[in-house]
């Protein structure tokens, strides 16, 4: 037997994208996925039915009307720039966590410089202690839902305390059929070892999930966002989601992870101890991989991590601009960074 | 048969890409679906030049986390005086609350000062080197800022227990803070208390009590106030460095020349007195959300008082005068040398301070002082002191004001400011103790023999033949006056691959020296205002960061900057009269270092190439010289160093739950030139010798290792306790040459064959020698609410007692003996532990 070794040329890029190549000269419809954990996005009103005693006018956060109505502008300024450089009409759905209610969406859609994307809103009630619930924001002018449902999650270490559901969409974008899932995994309180299983247990609802839809048309496109509390490279994505990394190597019965590579490279959503996480991520299924973009098709992924959403004072510059540190109110943006990603479709003649 | 083939990577190009808008329906597109309707069109170009807009940004390097390398070397290598980059101590900044903590006078900033305060000065930022600072333009070695303020705070209580053998036996601290209250209001105190009978070195103790307020108000979203106070009462009993000799008599390495009994109890002659309570009032602008303007004011008042024992036509008190020793009787008296080392094994009073003897010859002493005060017929007789304590006193009054802007303008971020500080250090000597006597006269014993004129050797020709009492000032007395202004700015500007920052200096500096006594031996020239001596100086900074992508990062940084005459040196002879040095020129420092930093999620590393010069520094010791068999005034100007080397820190996390350390520091500090003496006699102003070449080039500069080596693992259990071992490796500690000795006057009667020769310019270098700490604690949280945690840490764990840790080269020399007073040393402790509990609530 022989083996035949061939030396291995890499080239170094200056260039630093990871987009996919669209036609040069041709016509194309973008529609922009982003997914984001806002970081807290509670009104100023007290929920009976919720702990949000942290976020009320006299709560431990002070978190008065003018400290929510420039939390509103934040998010919007951001929403506005996500994919701006494809498309002046931002993500046409908007995957996000940390949201206390509909109203508070409701709110995020008047914004002044979201306005006119007449965005609305879908969010179900979920048994967080805290009250905070995933959901989805969407542009009426791309997307139609036609059913929302949500599933618990069970948390293994801990059966008393509850966590995130994660909330399915199914509806039509630009025409076509759409599942989206939306979710937030347990933390890491604890530590990463101890709580693992929790965010397994997550992910293999989200597979299954999956699974059936995918059982039932097989032609669908998933997308499976969320705030995993896991890396790319994590158990729960890697083995339990079952995901890949390479677009020239891609599995038929395994999603893709556009933010595996990105990842690698030392990009990421949030920060703890100088280490970058990418916490944030959308998988996606076989009909989205990129071919002859008749359909909808992914070609570029992105981090919003701009300089204005960093935070630029203190010790802890560079990392994400924040809302609320330890009870002090930063007044920025949220401790992660929002994530998009690009689908393409040939305009028809 | 198996072929392996491996991909090529594949070029990518960025595609620029703009869009269109279009409203209507084109004509040849009646199929177009509902839905297109008012969707933007996209298409791509293939303008490369805009490929970097749209290119991802990558994150620039994060450094909130303590480095590596420097917070290994600090706790672990403490003992044997880890310095970074073996830098001196006035090429760091130390900021709190927006204030440079620095004496002007030292150089240097006291961290003493805040003793005992941990719990509320916690989480500084820090950063080494040549490094661009957003607060005042940071020195060679880099700053450290410490943001202490009321709100920072997390609402609750911390109180701590520590128990140890190293320099307190009891550490009690407490801590509540409010947190900001919804009034607008936050309020934190601390308060520590440090006590002990004995430190770890027999006759030496540590006492303090520290003390903490802040109060913040934030006024509205924009504006917040904050005072924070704080000051630390600090007395210590110090330790004394001793010959070979002397610790191998007593056989202990741990001998302490500075104490002896006194009627059956131990009193140590060499005590410090340090307090140094400091107010800074805080006012924070958040004029924008990109842009903040922070201004601070701040006074701070202190006392420092170092006793010794002094005396006066009687024998030295000091118990290791070289007449004492057997070494001194070796050839001379053989026999008499065996009975003294039968004492030194044996005898407490041969070994310490007699303190019972000093106050016996205090009695005895019973004189007649004629015309006190210099009064005529005015006489007191009474017992005169032979032997007393007294103390160096500096009492400083510091004024200090900062104002600065941060302000990001798209992609630059612009920091810059003014800052100035009015300083009053008054020095003065205090009697502290009379050990039995009545008074004391205050007379330099040195001049006298040089004249019949009475006055000559009068410290205080205004009250000539003083009766000094317990708290009399005499001796010397005077002020040195420092003023120092500073304007600075920087720009930093961040691409998505690339940082890069330039930073400018602009400073004035003054100082003069404003006598309160006059003294005999300069009439004309001890007090009063001594001419104002000022200084321009400038700094350039500037560095670049290539952020090959968000794991991997290369920095390279570079600095020239000038700086006044060390103010330590600027006089001749400070104590006695107004005269500066010459010349007197600038120092400049000339540094650069290039690193490289690899975050890979389970490694963590830095390393680094440094290259350092400093130019034009002083030095200035007042010894007795045998040569000239009177007090000298020892100066050397336009010395030149150079410190660079290689630091590399890494942390790596492996298995479950295991981080291992490794730090590696290889250095080479030396001086790289021969610089110019010059000696002036203390008792008269004569100068002895000037341009005296000292052959300093390529001598190593002593204090501290020049090579380090550590290597920790620890263990971080699931269940909340942790344990670590660390190995350390010290080495290449030399002895720091004493000028006078490498001069032709030293050598001049010997040739390179003789053993003296040798024993004059050979440098001392202390022998390598590792240590290993070992650590261990447990958290537990109680009712989710509260923490309770217990660490133990042990340095030193085989107690190895034969650990130099420094040491010096007497400055008295004998050219014809130089084996006639060996260098001295200093021993680290042995095994030392602390152990702690703290709670919080």
């Amino acid at each position: 037997m022989k083996r035949y070794w061939s030396l291995l040329f890499v080239s170094f890029f200056v260039s630093f994208t990871f987009a996919q190549k669209l036609e040069k000269g041709t016509n194309y419809h973008i529609v922009v996925v982003g997914f984001w954990n806002v970081e807290n996005l509670y009104d100023t009103i007290d929920d009976p039915k919720k702990d949000d005693q942290e976020f009320l006018p006299n709560g431990t956060n002070l978190w008065n009307t003018s400290r929510y109505l420039r939390k509103l502008d934040h998010l919007a300024e951001v929403i506005k720039q996500m994919g701006e450089e494809f498309t002046p009409d931002g993500p046409a759905v908007l995957g996000m966590c940390e949201i206390e209610n509909i109203n508070v969406l409701k709110d995020l859609a008047k914004q002044e410089k979201i306005a006119n994307r007449n965005y609305q809103a879908i969010l179900i009630e979920g048994p967080d202690a805290r009250g905070v619930d995933p959901a989805l924001m969407y542009n009426p002018k791309y997307f139609k839902p036609e059913k929302s449902v949500s599933y618990h999650v069970k948390l293994v270490t801990d059966s008393a305390h509850k966590t995130r559901d994660i909330l399915v969409v199914y509806g039509k974008l630009l025409g076509e059929p759409f599942a989206f899932l939306v979710n937030h995994w347990p933390s890491r309180r604890g530590g990463e070892e101890a709580s693992r299983p929790n965010r397994i247990a997550a992910a293999k609802i989200a597979r299954h999930i999956a699974d059936s839809i995918t059982a039932s048309n097989p032609n669908i496109k998933i997308m499976i966002m969320g705030d995993y509390n896991d890396d790319p490279i994590n158990e729960s994505i890697k083995k339990y989601i079952r995901t890949y990394d390479d677009l020239k190597r891609t599995r038929d019965d395994e999603f893709f992870n556009p933010m595996e590579k990105l990842y690698k490279k030392g990009i990421g959503t949030l920060a703890y101890q100088d280490q970058w996480n990418l916490f944030d991520q959308i998988l996606i299924n076989k009909p989205l991989l990129p071919s002859d973009y008749s359909t909808l098709q992914y070609f570029d992924v992105k981090i919003f991590n701009k300089p204005f959403v960093r935070n630029d004072f203190g010790n802890f510059r560079g990392y994400p601009f924040r809302t609320i540190v330890g009870g002090n109110y930063q007044g920025g943006y949220s401790d992660h960074f929002a994530v998009y990603v690009g689908l393409a479709r040939k305009v028809k003649k | 048969m198996k072929k392996l083939f491996l991909l090529i990577g594949s070029l990518s190009f960025c595609y620029q890409s703009y869009f269109t808008q279009t409203d209507s329906i084109p004509s040849d597109t009646a199929k177009t679906k509902e839905e297109d309707f008012h969707i933007p069109v996209y298409s791509v170009t293939s303008d490369e030049s805009d490929a970097e807009s749209n290119a991802q940004d990558i994150a620039s390097l994060l450094q909130a986390s303590r480095d590596i390398y420097l917070s290994y070397g600090s706790f672990h290598l403490a003992s044997v005086n880890f310095r970074l980059r073996g830098l001196p101590a006035d090429q760091s900044m130390v900021m709190i609350n927006g204030i440079n903590m620095v004496n002007p006078e030292l150089g240097y900033a006291s961290w003493s000062n805040w003793g005992g305060l941990n719990d509320v000065m916690r989480f500084p930022e820090i950063r080494i080197g040549v490094t661009p600072s957003r607060y005042a333009f940071s020195p060679s070695a880099g700053y450290t800022f410490i943001d202490s303020r009321a709100s920072l705070f997390k609402k609750g209580t911390r109180f701590s227990y520590a128990n140890s053998n190293r320099i307190f036996q009891h550490r009690v601290m407490l801590t509540h803070s409010t947190g900001m209250m919804s009034n607008g209001w936050a309020i934190t105190v601390s308060a520590s208390a440090r006590l002990s009978d004995t430190s770890y070195y027999p006759g030496t103790y540590f006492n303090s009590q520290s003390y903490y307020l802040s109060i913040e108000k934030r006024i509205n979203d924009q504006h917040s106030i904050a005072l924070t106070a704080f000051y630390a009462d600090i007395e210590r009993a110090r330790k004394g460095m001793a010959t070979q000799e002397v610790y191998n008599l007593v056989g202990n390495n741990f001998y302490n020349p500075y104490w002896g009994y006194q009627q059956g109890k131990k009193r140590n002659g060499y005590i410090t007195n340090n307090a140094h309570p400091t107010a800074i009032l805080t006012h924070i602008n958040t004029i924008s959300e990109k842009t903040k303007w922070i201004t601070s004011a701040s006074f701070s008042y202190g006392k420092n008082k170092s006793t010794n024992v002094t005396w006066y036509d009687a024998a030295n008190p000091n118990p290791i005068y070289y007449k004492y020793l057997p070494s001194y009787y070796a050839n001379t008296n053989p026999a008499y040398a065996q009975i003294l080392t039968q004492l030194w094994k044996t005898d407490v009073n041969t070994q310490q301070l007699r303190w019972d003897d000093f106050y016996q010859a205090n009695y005895g002493n019973l004189f007649t002082v004629f015309d006190v005060d210099g009064v005529p017929g005015k006489n007191f007789e009474g017992k005169r002191s032979k032997y007393i304590v007294q103390a160096n006193n500096t009492d400083s009054k510091i004024f200090n004001f900062s104002s600065y802007i941060n302000s990001r303008i798209d992609k630059f971020f612009v920091s810059g400011g003014i800052n100035g500080s009015y300083n009053i250090l008054h020095h003065y000597k205090t009697a502290e103790d009379l050990l039995g006597g009545d008074f004391w006269l205050d007379y330099d014993i040195f001049a006298r023999g040089l004249t019949t004129d009475y006055l000559y050797y009068q410290n205080d020709i205004e009250h000539p033949n003083k009766l000094i009492r317990k708290g009399d000032i005499f001796g010397y007395n005077y002020n040195i006056n420092i003023q120092r202004y500073e304007g600075w700015g920087q720009v930093e500007y961040n691409t998505a691959k690339v940082d890069v920052y330039g930073a400018l200096s602009l400073s004035y500096s003054s100082i003069f020296r404003d006598g309160l006594m006059k003294n005999g031996k300069f009439p004309d020239n001890s007090k009063g205002k001594s001419p104002t001596k000022t200084f321009f100086n400038y700094g350039i900074k500037g560095g670049a960061t290539y952020k090959i992508n968000g794991k991997n990062y290369v920095t390279i940084n570079a600095m020239y900057n000038t700086k006044p005459t060390d103010f330590q040196n600027i006089f001749i002879s400070p104590q006695t009269r107004n005269d500066y040095i010459n010349p007197i020129q600038n120092e400049e420092c000339l540094a650069s270092d290039i690193n490289y930093y690899a975050n890979f999620g389970f490694l963590k590393a830095r390393a680094t190439y440094y290259f350092y010069q400093y130019k034009n520094l002083t030095y200035l010791r007042s010894y007795f010289h045998d040569a000239y068999n009177t007090i000298v005034n020892y100066i050397m100007t336009g010395v030149n160093t150079q410190h660079q080397g290689i630091e590399l820190g890494l942390e790596a996390k492996f298995l479950r739950g295991f981080t291992a350390t490794a730090v590696l520091g290889y250095g080479e500090f030396i001086y790289t030139n021969r610089p110019l003496a010059q000696a002036w006699r203390n008792n008269s102003g004569e100068q002895l010798f000037s341009d005296r070449t000292v052959y300093l080039k390529n001598y190593k500069i002593g204090g501290t290792p020049q090579t380090v080596a550590g290597l920790g693992l620890r263990y971080n259990s699931k269940k909340f306790w942790y344990a670590g071992v660390y190995f350390n490796y010290f080495a290449d500690m030399y002895i720091e040459p004493n000028p006078d000795r490498r001069t032709e006057a030293a050598i001049s009667k010997y040739l390179p064959s003789d053993p003296q020769w040798q024993q004059l310019l050979g440098q001392e270098k202390l022998p390598a020698k590792y240590t290993i700490d070992a650590n261990i604690g447990k958290s537990f949280r109680i009712k989710h609410k509260y923490t309770l945690g217990i660490n133990g840490s042990v340095s030193n764990l085989l107690n190895n007692k034969t650990i130099i840790s420094n040491g010096i080269e007497q400055l008295r020399y004998d050219a014809n003996d130089p084996m006639k007073f060996p260098n001295k040393y200093n021993y680290a402790m042995g095994l030392t532990y602390m152990l702690m509990i703290n709670f919080n609530f």
